[in-house]
């Protein structure tokens, strides 16, 4: 098994503009993934893949870089109070099983269809989550804004909460009692999609928010301790069939922890919406980018007739919408968390003002 | 007690240290690295090679980042520190008066 993959694998040659891509895309990613609990990894795999990288080893590759970005991004969170250390493990353990079956389903594409069928199988699987997790976080998010901008936890997680089944979990961290049978499919569900697109954390966050009953805060907070023990746990595979390329892991790792720990900082600054903001206005742009890359896809396997011209220049616009998106969530963040300290300041300005008045 | 101005300055010692140690690895890395791509793509006795080397570089790199953001002032919000400390202090339940010392 190990062979055959190796020989359809080819590690890319590295430019300069690459290098510097990498990290810049690492630093972006860290600082969304340090705000929102994940999302770096949704650019970077694109990312990695249009610098010409294979889908597996792209996702290998950024699956190693996460788990010690997520631990340092968690540590910080940690020391902020947002973490609820046991919900992270508990959940990270059940999407272990999740990650070794998105594995599983990886490989089997991969010998069947090939290089473009495994690329066009997590373009498809980018597009269908993005879009249907994005527009209903999205939808909240407004509500919740709309009411004030105070969360509340959901019906359904209240529901959940009620029901006494055998084994009943305490959670001093959020201060949460629910079943174990009511946050392990959450964790299955993250693992499934990490190892499908490297981005548990859209299954996760919303789960652990709309099903369990967390805050926004929590949530992503807690997702990080998540990313950590599936990341290992999916790495260790994947290094097994020597699919990481370590130099994309350590480049991406040099921007991502200077990122993850400055996403960490802009958490204390915001309301928890601004959380479930950034993450679907991110999570929905990626799709339409995706979607625009699937016809090249489609075309190496022969399924799509379309103009080489025009399947690159949709290679293009997907590529810039992308980035646009990479920007804007970069936007949001460091805009939010600008205005946060410069209020902060101006109250203990006008404290001290008032101490010496 | 810290101040925020002996926080930055053990900050910037911490960067200068850790950025030396990180660049260090990182030239390693880069002079190396057809060799580690090629041991660390070998897969099977080979597994732990590309996850200890993460481990040491989030390590050294990682707490370098964390220096430079703490030097540059950029922190978190005061707000969030003052969280915890006012957790704490609802705990105490032991209402003895407290030594205090003046100057």
């Amino acid at each position: 098994m190990h062979d055959m993959l190796a020989e359809n694998l080819r590690f890319v040659d590295l430019t300069l503009v690459g290098v510097l891509f990498l990290f810049f895309v690492g630093f972006v990613g860290g600082l969304v993934s340090g705000f929102i609990g994940s999302g770096g990894a949704f650019v970077l795999t694109p990312g990695m893949m249009s610098l010409g990288v294979p889908g597996p080893v792209a996702v290998a590759s950024n699956m190693c870089h996460k788990f010690p970005k997520a631990l340092v991004g968690a540590i910080k969170r940690y020391k902020y109070g947002q973490v609820d250390i046991k919900m992270g493990l508990i959940i990270g353990v059940s999407a272990e099983i999740g990650v070794q079956l998105g594995i599983q389903v990886q490989k089997f594409i991969l010998e069947q269809w090939g290089q473009a069928g495994s690329n066009l199988y997590v373009s498809v699987a980018f597009v269908f989550v993005l879009v249907t997790v994005g527009s209903f976080v999205l939808k909240d998010a407004i509500a919740t804004k709309r009411d004030g901008g105070e969360e509340k936890v959901t019906m359904l997680a209240k529901r959940l909460q009620a029901i006494e089944l055998w084994p009943m979990m305490n959670f001093k961290g959020s201060g949460i009692r629910i079943s174990f049978w009511f946050t392990a499919p959450v964790g299955l569900a993250a693992g499934l999609l990490a190892a499908t697109i490297a981005v548990g954390g859209f299954a996760g966050v919303p789960g652990m928010i709309y099903i369990i009953g967390l805050s926004s805060l929590m949530a992503s907070a807690t997702e990080l301790v998540v990313a950590f023990v599936m990341g290992l746990g999916g790495t260790m595979v994947w290094a097994f069939y020597g699919m990481v390329d370590i130099r994309l892991t350590l480049i991406i790792l040099a921007g991502s922890l200077f990122g993850v720990q400055l996403g960490a900082i802009g958490t204390t600054y915001v309301k928890d919406y601004a959380i479930k903001f950034v993450m679907a206005t991110i999570m929905l742009i990626v799709a339409v980018s995706r979607g625009l890359a699937m016809p090249k896809y489609l075309k190496q396997l022969d399924v799509l007739n379309w103009d080489g011209g025009l399947i690159d220049i949709l290679s293009k616009v997907s590529f810039g919408l992308m980035c646009f998106a990479l920007l804007v969530g970069a936007f949001i963040i460091l805009k939010a968390m600008i205005l946060g300290r410069r209020a902060e300041r101006q109250l203990e300005m006008q404290g001290s003002a008032a101490a010496r008045a | 007690m810290t101040t925020v101005q002996e926080r930055r300055k053990k900050a910037k010692k911490d960067a200068l240290l850790f950025g030396a140690v990180s660049c260090a690895l990182y030239a390693g890395a880069f002079v190396y690295a057809d060799a580690m791509v090629t041991m660390f793509a070998k897969g099977g006795m080979y597994t732990m090679l590309p996850i200890v080397t993460v481990f040491l570089f989030s390590y050294v790199h990682g707490n370098f980042a964390g220096s430079v953001w703490t030097a540059l002032g950029i922190e978190a919000s005061a707000k969030a520190g003052r969280k915890t400390d006012k957790a704490d202090a609802a705990k105490r339940t032991d209402s003895r008066n407290r030594a205090t010392v003046t100057a």
